[in-house]
């Protein structure tokens, strides 16, 4: 996967922009119309030569820069071989071939065999959710379908780089949402630039937003703090209540209310005056960090080699938190067969045909069809007493309601007669077979959890297997030589890992798969279990760390990935995020084992409220949005306090609490109680945010239920 | 198959009438023809040598001629809807004149480059390559007089399609042939099938630049239009015979290409079996 860097200078069009995507970072490039966003794509699609410009694929780790425009040394790589899909507005299929063959049109091109290609083409289409479609023709699909094959066609050429362009603006309102979720699972881990005017689309789908006015970038940052604070002219004007806060939520970097801002540079006085050495960094900006490291990996759980396929019945006897890694699909019709709406007559239309108030017509009683069985054909110049849900027999074509039959009652023997005083058509209170879903409906997009209401519609819908995201693997790893397991003896000096039992607890209850390691305080130690794990093949998707994070001498976290970043084998950050408690924290992508890429590995502090505080503010919701755990998001509120509360202005401060019967807020424990008994206590996290230094009791404060 | 309940748009009744007329006017000369022709004799008539000469021969001609009008004009057609250089217009008129050339203009266009004194038949004629009143000369004037049918119906439908497939095609990362075979070709098919069966026709119908480029020759260059007009002057039963035959054969050629489906399975069969 490359990065991307594209300089444009361009007189005829008055464009001049200089853009940059970090390998597998998706951009969006928003702007109104007319600002050079389609110029820009079209330079590094290759399909327009500015008077001046470079568009170069820069190498991850290691490999070279690939120039594929440069007007200065005349090069320009033709499209098919720049390693850039386009994706536009319109799917453009190719629609003399069927959805499979568009899908397995890329993978052949960079020479598949046909059987890779279709098995490629077939994981695709799944993800989109249009594994359904693979044998129809492109022609004849819906607008909607054909953009989801697009989508599938796009990504299966597996590009270095992909571009969209306005790829949401002409399907259906009604199927956008699904699309932008498709194409938010699909970007993952991917280069990207998105072209679009919708802010919602920005947010869902980019790390990353520039905004292009008038052929100039015009602001340029993280998708949640530029969308969040626009400064621009453009972003200003949009409206404020696109539903900000609700895909705020969705893509989940922790809404801005219960945390508060930190802009550093209003806290430098403060900085200074603790005398803190290290640069502190906002708690919004540390999760949004976070986010951006992990949802990539944690992406890769729905991809086809990682999703796993689940018994409908085995899901039901043991429910956790899973989500669709492809949308489910019924496989029978809905209701099964032609049923009752009514209680009432089976009938043949044709035999009332004549009848009127006037000249009713008289029907033979049949032998009557209750619910749960098949009755006998309908012959003519017979009438059925059947129940409502009952099947309609064979021969039938309608129900008359019982109160418009002579007699309107039940009771009539078989044999006796039953007058009708009105025709009817067929057809009517009739529950028509596949009615209301047909064989091949969607039922569960990718990407719906498995609660108890979706296992149920799965049930309904015939459906017995279904297609799961992988639960995460996490490897949890508490640092410290005096640290000890659970239930193992202490010598002297000795403590239990409160930190592995807690975090490993917290981290199953969201549906992760979790080993825990400890690890003494030893470089080497710490080192080896990175890169030589001996779990089998079991490979983590994330890397926790607890303790050896802070500025002490030995701080085991901190010197390893320091000497692995020294060898290339990791990115690393350390420092102070302003919030209290749980102050240090790390943030780093290592190599694992023998793997190709990067893990994310997210570095807690030692003190364990500190380290569970950390998991609820900048991993639990990440983990959440990934496994399907419903409600994603933790129960907000505010509340009273019952007490007065002091908190340090610079910092975000964490307090444990609960509700008393008043439905005040009583704090449990000190600021910087390292006792995780207290915290067991409470059930609720209350926030004072950056800012605040003392609340009277009685004042309003945010909460976040716990317990 | 269930009526078609749908309701079409009306249409002012002059023009109805004027339809009517029009269609009269191409079907009842032909169906005259018919009645004058002596059917008691037509078996033996169409069965004679001379007949099964030329009868043979204009089949084998029209096929090899609508193959390389296929050939070649496929790449023209393409050429001229695809790529853009100044006098484009130009060269496109130029390759449609046959279209507006009196026949027999062609064939002495034909004789002039072709024929033993002009420069591509005197180069051909020191290879010891002789082609006047060969029928090579025949299918020559066939492919000059239907190339422009095949061109013109090929390119009008690469230009009403425009070049989203293609570009799509180039940004997954299929070369230009790929692109050509599996994006390009397929999806124009239908207007393939229908210039090459316009080539054929014309082909078959062809006289005056065969005439006069190629002779009449039987069993060499005299095809069934040129047996027709011989016999026309010995033997005019004879003539409408060989007509009605003519009429026959073009019929039957209509009938295959259209129920062989001739679009829309040629296009799947092809493409499918390519791409996936």
């Amino acid at each position: 996967m490359s990065g991307l860097h594209v300089t444009v200078d361009d007189g005829a069009r008055d464009v001049r922009v200089d853009v940059a995507v970090a390998p597998g970072r998706t951009l969006a490039v928003v702007g109104p119309n007319g600002a050079g966003k389609s110029t820009l794509l079209s330079v590094v699609a290759g399909l327009y030569v500015p008077t001046s410009g470079r568009v170069v694929l820069t190498g991850a780790r290691g490999e070279g820069d690939r120039v594929l425009t440069d007007t200065a040394a005349g090069t320009l790589v033709p499209p098919a071989r720049r390693g850039v899909v386009l994706l536009g507005q319109r799917p453009e299929l190719f629609e003399h071939l069927t959805v499979r063959a568009n899908v397995a049109f890329g993978p052949r091109a960079a020479g598949l065999r046909r059987a890779d290609a279709r098995d490629v083409a077939s994981r695709w289409l799944d993800a989109v959710g249009a594994q359904g479609l693979a044998r129809r023709r492109a022609q004849a699909l819906s607008g909607g379908q054909a953009q989801r094959v697009a989508i599938a066609r796009a990504f299966a050429a597996e590009p270095q780089v992909v571009l969209l362009d306005e790829p949401l603006a002409a399907v259906d309102v009604p199927s956008v949402p699904h699309l932008r979720e498709v194409l938010r699972r699909a970007l993952a881990g991917v280069t990207a630039l998105v072209v679009t005017h919708d802010v919602a689309d920005a947010l869902a789908l980019a790390d990353d937003v520039v905004v292009v006015d008038r052929g100039r970038v015009v602001e340029h940052g993280p998708a949640a703090e530029v969308l969040d604070a626009p400064r621009s002219a453009f972003l200003r004007q949009l409206p404020a209540a696109t539903g900000r806060a609700g895909i705020l939520g969705s893509v989940s970097t922790p809404g801005p209310d219960p945390i508060g801002h930190t802009d550093p540079t209003t806290h430098t006085g403060e900085r200074e005056a603790e005398g803190a050495e290290h640069a502190r960094r906002g708690v919004e900006e540390h999760a949004w960090r976070v986010a951006a490291a992990v949802r990539p990996a944690l992406a890769t759980l729905v991809a086809p080699h990682r999703a796993t396929e689940l018994a409908v019945a085995d899901a039901v006897v043991d429910p956790r938190p899973r989500s669709l890694a492809a949308a489910a699909v019924a496989t029978v019709a809905t209701p099964g067969f032609d049923n009752a709406q009514m209680d009432g007559y089976a009938v043949r239309a044709a035999d009332l045909a004549g009848a009127s108030a006037t000249a009713p017509v008289a029907l033979v009683v049949a032998d009557p069809i209750p619910a749960g069985r098949t009755g006998a054909p309908l012959a003519a110049g017979t009438a059925a007493p059947i129940m409502t849900g009952a099947p309609v027999p064979d021969g039938a074509d309608a129900v008359v309601r019982i109160e418009d039959a002579l007699p309107p009652r039940f009771g009539q023997d078989a044999g006796d007669r039953v007058s009708f005083s009105a025709p009817v058509d067929a057809g009517t209170f009739v529950r028509r077979a596949g009615s209301d879903a047909s064989a091949g409906d969607v039922v569960l997009a990718a990407g719906a959890p498995l609660g108890p209401a979706q296992l149920g519609a799965l049930v309904a819908s015939g459906i017995d297997r279904v297609r799961v995201a992988d639960a995460p693997r996490v490897l949890l790893v508490s640092t410290g030589s005096e640290v000890r397991g659970a239930g193992e003896a202490l010598g002297p000096g000795q403590v239990h890992d409160a930190n592995g039992a807690s975090l490993a607890a917290a981290l199953r209850v969201v549906g992760a798969d979790v080993r825990v390691r400890t690890v003494a305080d030893d470089v080497a130690a710490f080192r080896s279990l990175l890169t030589t794990p001996d779990d089998g093949g079991w490979t983590p998707d994330l890397v926790v760390t607890t303790g050896g994070v802070s500025a002490g001498a030995y701080e085991v976290v901190r010197l390893a990935l320091g000497a692995l970043a020294d060898d290339g084998l990791a990115d690393a950050w350390f420092g102070h995020v302003a919030m209290q408690p749980g102050g240090p924290q790390g943030l780093a992508t290592v190599a694992v084992g023998r793997g190709e890429g990067r893990v994310p590995l997210v570095a807690f502090p030692g003190n364990p409220v500190s380290a569970l505080v950390s998991f609820e503010l900048f991993l639990r919701p990440l983990l959440a949005d990934a496994t399907g755990l419903r409600p994603a998001r933790r129960g907000r509120g505010r509340a009273p306090l019952a007490e007065a509360v002091d908190s340090p202005p610079a910092v975000h401060q964490v307090r444990r609490g609960a509700l008393d019967d008043s439905g005040r807020v009583v704090l449990v424990g000190g600021p910087g109680s390292h006792l995780l008994a207290r915290y067991a206590e409470a059930t609720v996290l209350v926030h004072v945010p950056v800012g605040v230094a003392h609340l009277d009791a009685g004042d309003e404060i945010e909460y976040e239920e716990i317990g | 198959m269930r009526p078609d309940r749908t309701v079409a748009p009306r249409l002012p009744w002059w023009l109805v009438a004027v339809a009517v007329v029009g269609i009269a006017f191409v079907v009842a000369p032909v169906v005259v023809m018919a009645t004058r022709g002596d059917w008691g004799q037509f078996w033996s008539l169409v069965t004679s040598d001379s007949s099964l000469d030329a009868l043979r021969l204009s089949l084998f001609t029209s096929v090899v001629s609508t193959a390389i009008c296929v050939v070649v004009g496929v790449p023209v057609a393409v050429v001229l809807a695809r790529t853009r250089f100044p006098g484009i217009s130009v060269v496109r008129a130029l390759v449609l004149l046959p279209l507006v050339l009196p026949p027999v203009v062609c064939g002495l266009a034909l004789l002039y480059a072709f024929g033993r004194r002009g420069p591509f038949g005197h180069a051909l004629e020191n290879a010891g390559i002789s082609i006047a009143f060969t029928t090579t000369a025949v299918v020559i004037s066939h492919v000059f007089v239907a190339l422009p049918f095949l061109v013109l119906t090929l390119e009008g439908a690469l230009k009403v399609r425009g070049t989203g497939p293609e570009l799509a095609a180039a940004s997954l990362g299929a070369g230009p042939g790929r692109t050509f075979w599996l994006v390009t070709l397929p999806s124009v098919a239908p207007a393939l099938a229908g210039g090459a069966l316009l080539a054929f026709a014309r082909s078959l119908g062809e006289f005056g630049a065969t005439l006069t480029f190629a002779g009449s020759l039987q069993g060499v260059t005299r095809t069934l239009p040129l047996e027709i007009y011989l016999q026309r002057e010995t033997d005019p039963d004879a003539a409408v015979a060989l007509s009605m035959l003519l009429v026959i054969v073009a019929v039957i050629v209509v009938a295959l290409v259209h129920s062989a489906g001739g679009t829309r399975s040629f296009r799947r069969g092809f493409t499918d079996s390519v791409a996936a």
